[in-house]
């Protein structure tokens, strides 16, 4: 009978488990077959490639000599004997390659002029008899395929010889400079130039790059003019990537190189920053081939990359914590000791409530209220430190000004977005408020792979060049931290920062972080801004969480980082060194708080956290349901981040030293626990006010029963009052900067707070059932509700600013 | 018959056994095991299609360049009789 109830789609359950491992195994075998047939085949593969390339070329070369000698003209025909000569001999062929030497700085005008008045190679070369009119054709068709040179791709089909070319492409080592060739194309005037020029002396940063920002002309034109500067050609408007071999991802990286093509004699390497002639001859003896480099921007190297390694990205984006820090991974939500622990204490209180129920629940009584007591006054005592003057860094605006742009550095801003395309023109335009030299920016909009409408948009949109949009592939777990690693892998900045889509940060926030970073030690390696909300007075919910908002980084955040304990970090505006980010492995994309277990393991590190003076303006979630499915994602990753770090409470100790241990548990545990634990207590208020039940009193004996009355008084006095204070902290400091965001009528609805936490109640239950049932998965925020018209709240408010 | 399998799956859970879990798991691995039998047979008959590509390629090559002799012993029977 027992058999027959325990069964799964009409089996019992052993021969379905038995099914799973026997498909398995078959999986298992299947994969083995494919690396087999793969490893045996790619030799082969490869050579059989460059054969067939190599037969297509001399197909064409035939044709095209063919129609020659249909031409009758002998003269031509004798002409063509080097073609057929070279064809034979491409084993001799010599490479034409660019220059290596540096620019000289003060390099001459005639350069300029020299590279400019040259006709066009191609014409010259039919001109003076060497190719004809169908083979220039057809090596035009090979340029425009895959790129390159236009005298390499002659050369590669037989058409003409080094030699030959060689008085027509010119020996000159001398590189022009950039501006006068842009100048003298026509494709900036002297006044942009001299604009962009003085935007260089003032915040410094690469030419090229600040005429992008400044939008004076079209990215491909810049391209190509760097290509012929650097001699070097631009990548195929037509590109298909068909190499059959790739570099390993490590030297594509160190190299920036990324192969697109295989020629038969040569590799076609994509680069954004030309590589110099030791570089390529390095790639070169690796690939058992000359290689050729053609420039791409930027936003097509991402794209190759995405194209080449995405799945290699992919694997590290989700899976390199938890191959290399198992231990600090959220992969697993409970060990087997964790389990057991929890097995064990839940079979120790059962027998107790069978000896003893009543001492039983007296003895669990006591410890919760020994353990709120202490929160308690731990939270009270965090929250004293951070009203104290220089729990954070503060700059005036003098210091501010007094910054030389020059020295500011490159800055990536990840913005993680799903299903958010109705505030995309609102990021945009935030992002673009931001007092930082644009040159120096690399944005990064990272959408998911079947986020079709933001992608849309994101198209429309026509991004000033310094923005990138990734696009993350589909795979599992599917959250925010594993498209910050996507973002993160190829970043550019010296400094990373998080925004999220609807943010709009205060636009001096990323000086005064980079002067917090100048000001902290080496050890500092990020820096929280604070957070707040912009639609503070939309209705009760957003009120209430305006005040908890402010209470949490107007002064427990800072309180925390001046009796330094680790920093659970908010889930945006958070700053850090990007060496140090990648070291760490970045964001677990198991973890559904993934900023505040990053908190944890920086502080474990030995690193520290420093608060800014900076605030970012969020949006409150102004929905029940939303506002229900936002928190008990946050409760559930805190629950993760405890179950984490606590797998080893000795180690954990050892690497946060007493103060840090205890802090950790008063930020990470107290969180989830208290919401949890809050409904019993407040039951048992209501049965001993309403029907004054014994048994109430006897679970409180002596002390307990003092302690108790204290956190019901004082204590619950002490947190509606820290709402307050945070929300008056603000608001003074808003009045001093003109800023009317939060009013002081939202500080009367504090005295209704205790229907907040009921609410939090409802949210840390459901997150502990989604712990067990659901532990990886991301409950999504909707945003943008503040400009979408709720119909259940008519007298809904619109966010000013 | 509704409760029945209600409880049978609530008593799964209580033991352990996840059935969404199992059923994910299982068609995981079909799809999985698709993926790689089609993977095996694509990329077995791209090599058979490239060895056959290359072949014909040699072929027309070889036609093409008796067709350039043809026409350059033409063409030198032309040089010859000027």
């Amino acid at each position: 009978m027992n058999g027959l109830r325990l069964q799964f789609r009409g089996e019992p359950i052993r021969p379905t488990k038995q099914r799973l491992k026997f498909e398995q195994q078959k999986l298992d075998r299947l994969k083995r077959r494919l690396t087999k047939q793969r490893t045996e085949q790619s030799a082969i593969l490869l050579r059989i490639n460059r054969e067939i390339e190599e037969l297509k070329q001399q197909l064409a070369a035939a044709q095209s000599r063919i129609n020659c000698l249909g031409n009758d003209n002998v003269r031509q025909w004798l002409g063509q004997e080097n073609v057929v000569r070279s064809l034979n001999e491409k084993s001799s062929q010599v490479q034409i390659t660019p220059s290596t030497e540096p620019s000289a700085l003060q390099s001459m005008p005639s350069a300029t002029k020299a590279l400019l008045s040259r006709a066009k190679l191609g014409d010259q070369l039919i001109e003076n008899g060497i190719i004809d009119d169908q083979q220039l054709q057809l090596a035009i068709e090979r340029q425009q395929s895959y790129g390159g040179r236009l005298g390499d791709v002659l050369i590669e089909l037989g058409f003409v010889t080094a030699e030959q070319l060689l008085p027509y492409v010119g020996n000159s080592i001398q590189k022009a400079r950039l501006g006068d060739l842009l100048v003298q194309s026509g494709y900036i005037t002297k006044d942009q130039l001299d604009k962009a020029l003085a935007f260089q002396r003032k915040s410094g940063g690469i030419l090229g790059d600040i005429l992008l920002s400044l939008q004076f002309l079209d990215p491909e034109l810049l391209y190509r003019i760097v290509a012929n500067q650097n001699r070097i050609g631009r990548i195929g408007s037509e590109l298909t990537l068909d190499a059959q071999v790739k570099l390993p991802e490590a030297v594509a990286r160190k190299y920036g190189a990324i192969v697109i093509h295989q020629y038969s004699n040569r590799f076609l390497l994509a680069v954004n920053q030309p590589l110099s002639q030791d570089q390529m001859e390095d790639l070169g003896r690796l690939l058992e081939l000359p290689v050729e480099q053609v420039l791409a921007s930027k936003n097509e190297m991402e794209l190759f990359w995405s194209e080449v390694y995405g799945s290699e990205m992919l694997t590290e984006s989700t899976s390199k914590l938890a191959f290399e820090q198992p231990h600090n991974s959220a992969s697993t939500t409970f060990t087997k000791s964790q389990l057991a622990f929890f097995l064990a204490a839940s079979v120790c209180f059962i027998i107790g409530l069978m000896w003893n129920s009543w001492l039983t629940l007296i003895i669990v009584n006591v410890w919760v209220q020994i353990f709120y007591f202490f929160m308690t006054l731990f939270k009270f005592m965090i929250i004293i430190y951070g009203s104290k003057s220089g729990a954070q860094y503060r700059f005036t605006q003098e210091q501010i000004d007094a910054i030389d742009e020059r020295d500011l550095p490159i800055y990536t801003i990840l913005v993680p977005m799903y299903k958010e395309s109705q505030v995309i023109p609102d990021l945009i335009l935030n992002l673009e408020n931001l007092d930082y030299p644009k040159a120096k920016l690399d944005v990064r909009l990272l959408i998911e792979n079947d986020d079709v409408e933001a992608l849309q948009v994101l198209k429309s949109m026509n991004l000033p060049p310094y923005y990138s949009v990734l696009i993350v592939p589909d795979s599992i777990p599917k959250t925010k931290p594993k498209a910050c690693n996507f973002g993160l892998l190829r970043a550019r900045g010296k400094y990373v920062v998080i925004f999220d889509a609807e943010d709009r940060p205060d636009p001096d926030q990323l000086k005064k972080v980079h002067l917090t970073f100048q000001a902290c030690g080496e050890e500092t390696v990020c820096v929280q801004a604070k957070l707040n909300y912009f639609n503070s007075e939309q209705n009760l919910l957003t009120r209430w969480f305006t005040q908890e908002y402010s209470m949490w980084f107007e002064l427990l955040l800072p309180g925390i980082m001046k009796l330094d304990i680790p920093i659970p970090l908010g889930g945006t505006s958070n700053h850090f060194k990007t060496d140090v980010l990648k070291s760490l492995n970045a964001w677990d994309p198991y973890n559904v708080t993934e900023d505040a277990d990053l908190g944890i393991r920086l502080y474990k590190e030995g690193y520290k956290t420093a608060i800014v003076d900076s605030r970012t303006w969020e949006e409150a979630n102004s929905r029940f349901g939303n506002w229900i499915r936002q928190r008990s994602r946050w409760i559930k990753g805190y629950m993760q981040t405890w179950l984490v770090h606590m797998r080893n409470p000795f180690k954990l100790w050892k690497e946060l030293g007493a103060r840090g241990f205890w802090g950790f548990q008063v930020m990470v545990l107290a969180t989830p626990i208290i919401p949890l634990l809050n409904p019993i207590f407040w039951l048992l208020m209501i049965l001993w006010f309403c029907w004054k039940m014994d048994f109430i009193a006897q679970l409180f004996p002596n002390v307990i029963y003092y302690m108790a009355s204290l956190e019901l008084f004082a204590a619950n006095f002490f947190f509606i009052y820290s709402n307050v204070a945070g929300v008056y902290w603000i608001i003074s400091d808003l009045e001093k900067k003109k800023n009317s965001f939060i009013s002081h009528r939202i500080v009367k609805y504090a005295l209704l707070t205790p229907l907040y936490w009921m609410m939090m109640s409802i949210a840390s239950y459901k997150a502990f059932w989604q712990l067990i049932t659901k532990p990886f998965y991301w409950e999504k925020t909707l945003h943008g509700l503040h400009v979408i018209p709720d119909p259940a709240n008519e007298n809904s408010i619109k966010p000013g600013g | 018959m509704r409760s029945a399998r209600k409880k049978n799956r609530q008593r799964l859970l209580w033991l352990g056994y996840n059935t969404d879990d199992v059923i994910r798991k299982l068609e995981s691995i079909s799809v999985q095991i698709a993926q790689t039998e089609m993977l095996l047979q694509q990329e077995s008959d791209k090599f058979s299609g490239l060895i056959e590509q290359k072949l014909a390629f040699q072929e027309q090559l070889q036609q093409l360049l008796d067709k350039e002799l043809a026409k350059e012993r033409q063409l030198l029977e032309g040089i010859t009789n000027l």
